[in-house]
Formats: structure tokens, sequence, C-alpha cells
């Protein structure tokens, strides 16, 4: 666990464990780093550390890191809308970045919808899909 | 007239603040430049058995050269003339730390989506287009010997 602490720009902020080596997360700017805690640490103790390894958790695995991703994007979005100028060039730029966006926001509806349809299933079945591994391959293969 | 010693000084003095007035113009100036480059770096000189300085000075590359502005010894100068490149190299740094971390994410992500892939095919579930397929067949065993009667 990495509990490094900020000095290089803005207040100090711990970096999040789950946060992969190669991120500068120091080197992020204060507001953005706010935002990452605010937003993405609570859905990661939510969808990834109170579920068990496997489907459920690489699920939510994947819905952190879209909604990390989406974070970042917004980021971008807005600071553009305050510093850029109206340049058709500019706001090319910008209709790129607003585009992104929407793809990321698209793929994390997904992403939660199947979450949402793997609890579904679990309160049908009892068990998430794979809880009958060995033998439902034995009938799956018979069909 | 010859100068007092205090004369002097103020004279040199000035003369230092001058070079960091510049320094700051010339940093301003060429944001675009410095936004890549430049540093204030602290030197030591010794004269008679003794250690001078700390004496800064501006340093940066051009046309393949080491270029240095001499500011003199002054801290608060050498102070504003560092955060005067801070300022104009924050920027690119800013977002190159951004674009870093959006990198890493999108690598993160093929990895799990990958190990999400496995994960889906190990029951029977696979991705078809955007949409998750293959849940009737996942369905317990015991469900599947009821729906068989």
């Amino acid at each position: 666990m990495d509990t490094k602490t900020n000095h290089a720009a803005g207040p100090a902020a711990i970096r999040p464990y789950w946060m992969p080596e190669g991120v500068d997360f120091d080197g992020l700017p204060s507001d953005l780093r706010a935002g990452i805690l605010t937003l993405v640490n609570p859905a990661y103790e939510e969808l990834v550390l109170r579920t068990k390894p496997g489907l459920e958790q690489s699920t939510g695995v994947t819905i952190v890191q879209l909604l990390w991703l989406e974070v970042l994007e917004m980021f971008e979005i807005g600071r553009d809308f305050l510093h850029t100028d109206s340049s058709p060039d500019s706001r090319q730029e910008r209709d790129a970045k607003v585009s992104r966006l929407l793809r990321v926001v698209a793929a994390k509806g997904k992403a939660s919808a199947f979450w949402i349809r793997l609890q579904d299933f679990r309160e049908r079945h009892g068990v998430l899909p794979g809880g009958y591994d060995p033998i439902q391959r034995e009938f799956a293969g018979a069909e | 007239m010859p100068h007092s010693v205090d004369e002097e000084n103020l004279e040199k003095l000035e003369s230092v603040d001058q070079k960091v007035r510049d320094a700051v113009s010339l940093i301003r100036q060429q944001a675009d430049f410095f936004s890549h480059q430049g540093s204030v770096q602290e030197s030591w000189r010794s004269y008679k058995g003794r250690r001078l300085g700390p004496y800064y000075r501006l340093v940066f590359r051009t046309v393949g050269q080491q270029r240095s502005i001499y500011l003199g010894s002054d801290q608060d100068g050498a102070s504003l003339v560092r955060e005067t490149l801070q300022l104009v190299q924050q920027e690119p740094r800013r977002q190159k730390s951004i674009s870093e971390c959006r990198k890493a994410v999108r690598s993160e992500l093929k990895r799990t989506r990958r190990q999400l892939q496995d994960q889906l095919a190990a029951v029977g579930l696979r991705i078809q287009g955007a949409e998750i397929r293959g849940w009737y067949s996942a369905r317990p065993q015991t469900d599947v010997i009821e729906a068989m009667g």
C-alpha cells in the first residue's frame, strides 16, 4: 500500500493504494486529485473491496477504471471551457474531447448494467454465474 | 569622486537586480522556449581558501549550446526567477501528468477487460458487440435440472 503525500502542488492528499505505480499522482493538479479521491475512492471501496475475487470484482474494477477515466476527461473539458479561445481549432478539439467523454460514459453505463445483472442473477439463483461450474459444463456440453 | 563601500555595494546590487529583472522578462517573453527547459542553478567559488556563494545562474540550452545568465548571490532574486520558470513550466508538466495518467488507466482497463473476458468464458458468458450473452446457459445446475422437468 502506497501512502505517499503530495508536496508538489496544492494541499496534501494521500495517494490511493489502487493507483498504478506509473501514475504521478502528486504531479496531478490538486482539484483533479480531490476529484479522484472524492468520486473514485468510494466506488473502489464499494465495487471492488466489498466483493469476492472473480467476475463480480473484475466488473467492479472495470467500472472504477472507467469512472476514473471519466473524471480525467471531465476535468480536461472543464478546464478547456475556462482557458481556451473560441477559434475553430479549439472548438474542434473540445468537441473531440466531449465525444471521448461520451464514449467513456456509455462504456461505464454498460459495465454498470452488467454489474446490476450479476446482482439480479445472484438474487434469482443464489449464486453468481460460475457457482456451479463443473456440472453445468457437462450440461452445456450435452446441449 | 571615489565611491564609498556602501555606494559600491548598492550599485552592484542594482546591477544584479537588473539581471534578475532581465531574466524574468526573458522567461516571460520566451515562455514557449522556457516551458520545456531552463533551471536556476547555484555554484560556489573559493577565494583565498574561503568558500563563497552560493551564486545563482539561469541555465538553458539554445542551438545545442549551454547558455547561462548570471543572477548574482541574492537568494530572493534567484527565487523570483525560479518561480517565474515554474509558472511557465507548470502547464506542460500538468498536461504530461494528466496524459500519463490517462495512458495508465487505459492500459489497466485493457488488462481488466482481458481478465473479464477470460472469466466470462469460464462461466459460459461471452461479450457479443457491447452486450454480454449466454445468460440462459449460465443458470445454476439445479435450475437446469428443474427446467428439464
